[in-house]
């Protein structure tokens, strides 16, 4: 299969490399005992060498046909679900904070200046401290710098204005599955995100559920994984991108607390490598026997 | 390893209880294998045999192992690309709907029909019900917080305070504010939050939140714990300033017995309302 980048690729490994970048200040900031504010320095200063490295990088673009008829209509039906999503997202009334406290972290961090020395929850020093899988997730450092940069309130950020950013990309994620699914075909595309954008609204029933994490707890993690993630990785492996596969992998450890690394898109690719073998196997056995 | 099959057997029945995308996800499958659609095969049969290892108790509990017991049973589930391949089925129907041959005898509006069906199903396969109460109680809860918190500041704009206050006030306190400080957080009632840290509340603390939602929903500041010890507004006043707090917001509900002992150990609010009263210490 062809592995050219398109523009929802290099959106999405651009947000899978920002992932890295700030794991990589985060794990500086910690194991070097540096403030919060050391860390943002070194995540402002990796992403300004990743732009330059992106503006010089060599990109090809993937020829698209024009929509035409009843497939402008199903693109225009899509648009106008997103937006009402996005809207429902913004206003906020929705947000599902139970048993998370990202929020109060990233305050923390703003507030103190420190990473994981003070308890988000009470705003004292830890006597015990936290356990070391869940300083190594990287996502509050990143809304932390947004915090930093945007002045708005860190909750209106984190709870409603990421959400709508995750939104987007889990639209640009199976906008890149389409393609991989449907290639040429831009009125199955169009068709196929739709439907997917009709699944995610009528699907928010129950917490565990990709609608429920995308219309009512967008920067959590696990919703990350689910929705942008893990949607991605299966583009990657029908196209069979390695290093976008490998990028996958290593942005969920740094988002969501796995077992050592390992975790949804380490038994995806395995299971996804594994029954592929398996069917060519047995489609040459069928060939052989008839 | 029998705890594990329990636990997959009755996270199956939860998950298929709530909404009925499973099933959906299932019909898909079946339509996409009798389809025979020649592209992405890999993917179609991985999820053919993911589904079926997240259906299964067996290979769910060895799947939930693997993500171990910080998650519940849904989220085996993200293994299994079920929004892509409902929608895949969807379109592929359709698509074929469009092209085929034999339907082209079919009326525009009855295509259009099918089409229609097929997004009513799919708003019936969710839970009509529709659990968001957790989600609605929220902004009215944030509401309060930042209207208490904007009277405080009022009277201290910057620096640190440490609140005591009723736990719907310190739900989003810190959220809202960085620099209130508490001497119990959100994971005194939410014990979900406890997997994010060592330390645990000791008696002092807990003995602060038994008594302020005692106060909240009786009106009492007496309060009998169950070994009959009694713990008043002056016990939970040391408690509080040997803990630092330096702002105390009570409910505003306190009986007529209440509010003489608020008086007597705190004297007059800084600020009184139906709902709350303010005191700095």
């Amino acid at each position: 299969m062809e592995n050219k980048l398109t523009r929802a690729d290099k959106i999405l490994i651009g947000f899978l490399l920002i992932i890295g970048l700030s794991e990589v200040a985060n794990l500086v900031a910690i194991v070097l005992h540096k403030p919060f504010s050391a860390g943002i320095r070194l995540f402002i200063a990796a992403c300004v060498i990743l732009m330059i490295a992106v503006i010089f990088l060599p990109a090809k673009e993937t020829h698209r046909i024009a929509l035409t008829g009843q497939g402008k209509i199903v693109h225009l039906a899509f648009i106008a679900l997103f937006l009402l999503q996005l809207l429902y997202i913004l206003q906020g009334k929705n947000v599902y904070d139970g048993g998370d406290l990202t929020v109060e972290t990233v305050n923390t961090m703003l507030t103190t200046d420190t990473i994981y020395q003070i308890n988000p929850l009470t705003g004292q020093a830890f006597a015990q401290g936290m356990p070391m899988r869940l300083k190594i997730i990287s996502l509050p450092m990143l809304y932390a710098f947004l915090c930093r940069v945007i002045p708005l309130e860190s909750y209106f950020i984190i709870q409603q204005l990421v959400p709508a950013i995750v939104l987007a990309l889990a639209y640009f994620a199976y906008s890149a599955l389409a393609e991989a699914l449907f290639a040429e075909d831009t009125w199955k595309q169009s068709v196929f995100l739709l439907c997917v954008a009709i699944l995610i609204s009528f699907g928010d029933y129950m917490y565990g559920m990709e609608g429920f994490g995308v219309l009512h707890a967008g920067y959590r993690g696990a919703t990350i994984r689910m929705a942008v993630i893990v949607p991605y990785l299966f583009s990657l492996l029908i196209r069979r991108n390695r290093i976008g596969i490998v990028l996958c992998i290593l942005a969920e450890a740094c988002i969501v607390w796995t077992f050592y690394g390992m975790g949804a898109c380490v038994l995806i690719t395995f299971f996804y490598v594994a029954c592929g073998r398996i069917w060519r196997k047995l489609s040459e056995r069928r060939k052989g026997h008839g | 390893m029998a705890e594990w099959i329990r636990l997959a057997d009755e996270g199956w029945r939860a998950y298929t209880d709530s909404g009925k995308y499973a099933a959906l996800l299932l019909a898909s499958l079946l339509y996409l294998i009798i389809n025979k659609k020649k592209d992405a095969q890999q993917f179609l049969w991985y999820s053919v045999v993911m589904s079926a290892s997240c259906i299964f108790p067996l290979t769910a509990a060895l799947l939930m192992m693997y993500q171990t017991k910080f998650y519940d049973y849904q989220w085996i589930w993200t293994l299994v690309p079920t929004t892509a391949v409902i929608a895949v089925a969807a379109t592929t129907l359709l698509a074929e709907i469009r092209t085929n041959k034999e339907m082209r005898n079919l009326k525009s509006w009855q295509k259009w029909g099918v089409a229609v069906l097929l997004v009513v199903m799919t708003y019936f396969s969710g839970n009509l019900q529709r659990n968001q109460g957790d989600t609605l109680n929220r902004q009215e809860q944030l509401q309060t917080t930042v209207n208490m918190l904007d009277l405080l500041r009022e009277q201290q704009e910057e620096g640190k305070i440490t609140l005591w206050a009723p736990h719907e006030i310190l739900e989003y306190a810190r959220a809202v504010d960085g620099d209130i400080l508490l001497p119990y957080g959100r994971n005194m009632w939410d014990k979900a939050l406890n997997a994010y840290s060592y330390d645990v509340y000791d008696e002092q603390r807990n003995t602060l939140y038994e008594w302020m939602e005692n106060a909240s929903e009786t009106g009492n500041t007496g309060q009998v714990t169950e070994d009959g010890t009694e713990i008043t507004l002056q016990d939970c006043l040391h408690i509080a300033k040997n803990l630092g707090v330096d702002c105390i917001i009570l409910p505003g509900t306190l009986s007529d017995e209440g509010m003489s002992d608020v008086d007597i150990c705190l004297g007059e609010a800084t600020w009184i309302s139906d709902s709350y009263l303010i005191f700095w210490l």
